[in-house]
């Protein structure tokens, strides 16, 4: 199975703008993209916009369960950039 | 003739990203990291970012760590005086609707409910005082 350890995830304008659309808090999205002990997550590659990942987690402070896509920047350091996420309990 | 616009990632729809999330391949992110701090980038004008480095380097910190110290100071700050702002604002709004009661009794009162609302922040600060170092006895004997 292919491995890539996220730990971090590097916030920039554009990707806590992207999040707001969706209702959610960076700190949501970082609870279920990186501290969800039952995090499940996918590799995806296509030619339009190369590789990501796409990661299903829950908040655990309020319980939203949500999908959270990134952009791997580094692999020795494990971090990625959020592309978008939303909620998937609704 | 135009090139059609590349579709993103975040105009998906949760029905396609379910589909991708089927054809994807399994990934292992391996042990969830223990908590800490956020990373946040941003952009400096060249001036601020040498003042940055040459700060920490007085007072023997590293840059980051003298950005996140003045970075801490001014969110308090700015928070602290946004918390000003809605006390003095709920403050302002309970004055106007007393200054509106009185204004139909027949006082003379100070201001009226509609020129305190169109003051700003020092404005409104002057009047709120005026108006709460009185008292109804003193306005009573301007009816």
């Amino acid at each position: 199975m292919r491995k890539f350890h996220l730990v971090d995830i590097v916030w920039d304008e554009k990707s806590l703008k992207e999040i707001s659309r969706h209702n959610l808090e960076f700190w949501e999205v970082e609870e279920a993209a990186l501290y969800d002990k039952d995090r499940k997550a996918k590799w995806v590659v296509d030619e339009e916009h190369g590789e990501r990942i796409q990661v299903i987690g829950t908040c655990e402070w309020n319980g939203k369960k949500l999908r959270v896509f990134v952009k791997p920047i580094d692999e020795d350091f494990g971090t990625g950039r959020v592309i978008t996420g939303w909620r998937i309990d609704k | 003739m135009r090139e059609k616009r590349k579709r993103e990632i975040k105009d998906m729809t949760e029905e396609e990203a379910a589909l991708e999330w089927d054809r994807g391949e399994d990934l292992d992110l391996g042990a969830t990291p223990e908590r800490h701090m956020s990373i946040f980038t941003l952009r400096l004008d060249s001036v601020t970012f040498k003042g940055l480095v040459e700060l920490g380097q007085r007072e023997g910190k590293g840059t980051t760590v003298i950005a996140r110290e003045i970075l801490q100071e001014g969110v308090r700050e700015r928070q602290d005086r946004t918390f000003d702002y809605e006390v003095l604002n709920e403050l302002g709004n309970a004055t106007a609707k007393t200054m509106q009661l009185l204004e139909q009794r027949g006082y003379s009162v100070p201001y009226t409910s509609a020129s305190f609302n169109t003051m700003n922040l020092t404005g409104k600060r002057s009047a709120l005082y005026q108006v709460v170092s009185g008292n109804l006895d003193s306005l009573e004997g301007v009816k």
